[in-house]
């Protein structure tokens, strides 16, 4: 019973903290941009929450950046 | 058919309308108060569940060996299952309480379509109810199966084919013993509340479980409700068509129960049924607090309204008739108030006043009033439509 831990390989680093400072941008307004919930992009920033890639390509697109830049797999260190 | 369809579209877009035009606020959306709310919704189901476990007969004997024989040991088993009965008291009221927080603080997740929704919040809705179901599933199929198999060696004890010395059969006996010392008050009662703690934990577990989850990140939650992608921003809360929908509720339930009264007279077995099981008492009781919150919500949302109406500057005579109904239900809401306190404080004494019929009087003219009161609220926001 319980949850797995999630796996090395399925974790990501994200950038999207940094790229939205970059922006001046809040994580409300980044939020309504990309139609997300404000929790949500709290989440995805401390990564705990992976995003879909729909939405890697929204915020990519928001921060106007490529979604390579924002998201990196951990197993590649 | 096309009206029904209407009819049910057009509830379903105000229940939106509801949950997106009141964000939960304040303490409800702090991760602590939220992990409060679970802990004590699940502490107090055990401690339910534990007093129900507890034999009542035992319990009758300590009463009267306390009366025939005080030793200490009888009063302390009484004194601890005092406040153990204490506490299973308090149990329900904060059990259901727990949960209607829940509910409001986790509605927007849990009762809004996916399209209002964003991707993490329609997973972990649905992680906690998939986990909630298999969770409740995994407790039935428990039981059923110890039930089973306890049942089949209750069977071959039954049939003298198993030794009755054996440890299987002398645990069967002493466990049928016990089910039957828990039942034997009121069987009914017993598997009314067994049910009742199990449907409890169905509604909660998955409110619980995202409220846990939800309650991570301590920030204050957006109180801007978030807009779904490609969906047209909804109209603003027709709140008149809110109430008729709750105050609808409130009369059927109140003609559904002068109607099975009646069919009680008709049938004396129902009759019997009804003036003996305490399943009445939770109805009315269910009803009367249904009743408290339908006033208290339309109270607050007419004041509301009529306030905003006001500093607009709208003084049309549907406001003015709008303000002196609400003014006359919560004058019928004070009267009702104070026969109440004094039908408890004179109850000892004799009056010629017939309190318990006053408070029903009132509270059956506040109906009418009420609902005067959000026909001229109808006809405003008709009016603002229209305009």
């Amino acid at each position: 019973m319980g949850r797995q831990p999630k796996q090395d390989k399925d974790q990501l680093d994200n950038f999207v903290e940094i790229f939205r400072t970059k922006c001046d941008m809040s994580r409300q307004e980044l939020a309504d941009i990309v139609g997300v919930h404000y929790q949500t992009m709290s989440y995805i920033e401390r990564g705990e929450y992976a995003p879909s890639l729909a939405l890697a390509l929204r915020l990519a697109e928001a921060l106007n950046c490529k979604v390579e830049q924002l998201f990196k797999s951990k197993a590649k260190k | 058919m096309a009206e029904k369809e209407n009819l049910i579209a057009s509830m379903r877009r105000s229940r939106i309308e509801s949950i997106l035009g009141n964000p939960p606020r304040g303490v409800l959306i702090s991760g602590a108060f939220r992990r409060l709310l679970c802990r004590a919704a699940v502490l107090f189901s055990y401690v339910y569940f534990a007093f129900m476990l507890i034999p009542r007969t035992d319990c009758e004997k300590s009463h009267c060996e306390v009366i025939t024989n005080p030793t200490l040991a009888h009063i302390w088993l009484l004194i601890a299952y005092g406040i153990f009965a204490t506490l299973s008291f308090l149990a329900l009221p904060i059990m259901v309480v727990s949960f209607f927080l829940l509910r409001r603080s986790m509605r927007r997740v849990t009762s809004l379509p996916d399209e209002y929704l964003d991707e993490r919040e329609i997973a972990n809705r649905d992680w906690a109810f998939r986990t909630g179901y298999l969770v409740v599933r995994r407790i039935g199929l428990g039981s059923a199966v110890a039930l089973a198999i306890l049942s089949v060696i209750g069977f071959y004890q039954g049939a003298g084919w198993a030794n009755s010395k054996s440890q299987a059969v002398l645990f069967v006996d002493q466990l049928n013993g016990y089910v039957v010392s828990l039942v034997s008050n009121n069987a009914v009662a017993f598997f009314a509340q067994l049910i009742a703690l199990l449907t409890y934990v169905a509604y909660s577990f998955p409110l619980i479980l995202l409220a846990w989850r939800e309650s991570k990140i301590e920030q204050p939650e957006a109180v801007k409700p978030i807009q779904p992608i490609n969906v047209t921003t909804p109209e603003p809360i027709n709140l008149a068509r809110n109430y008729f929908v709750k105050v609808s509720v409130f009369v059927a339930v109140l003609i559904l129960g002068v109607a099975i009264q009646f069919l009680g007279v008709l049938l004396p077995s129902l009759g019997t049924w009804l003036i003996f099981s305490p399943a009445l008492f939770y109805l009315i009781f269910a009803w009367a607090g249904y009743g408290v919150y339908v006033y208290i919500w339309a109270s607050r949302n007419s004041l509301k309204f009529l306030k905003q109406q006001k500093s607009l500057g709208n003084s049309s005579t549907e406001v003015g008739l709008a303000w002196s109904s609400f003014a006359l239900t919560q004058a019928l809401g004070i009267a009702l108030l104070s026969a109440f306190v004094a039908l408890v404080s004179l109850a000892q004494q004799h009056t010629n006043v017939d309190w318990l019929g006053l408070i029903f009087g009132i509270a059956f003219s506040m109906i009418p009033a009420q609902v005067l009161s959000f026909i001229f609220i109808g006809l405003i926001q008709k009016n603002q439509r229209t305009d």
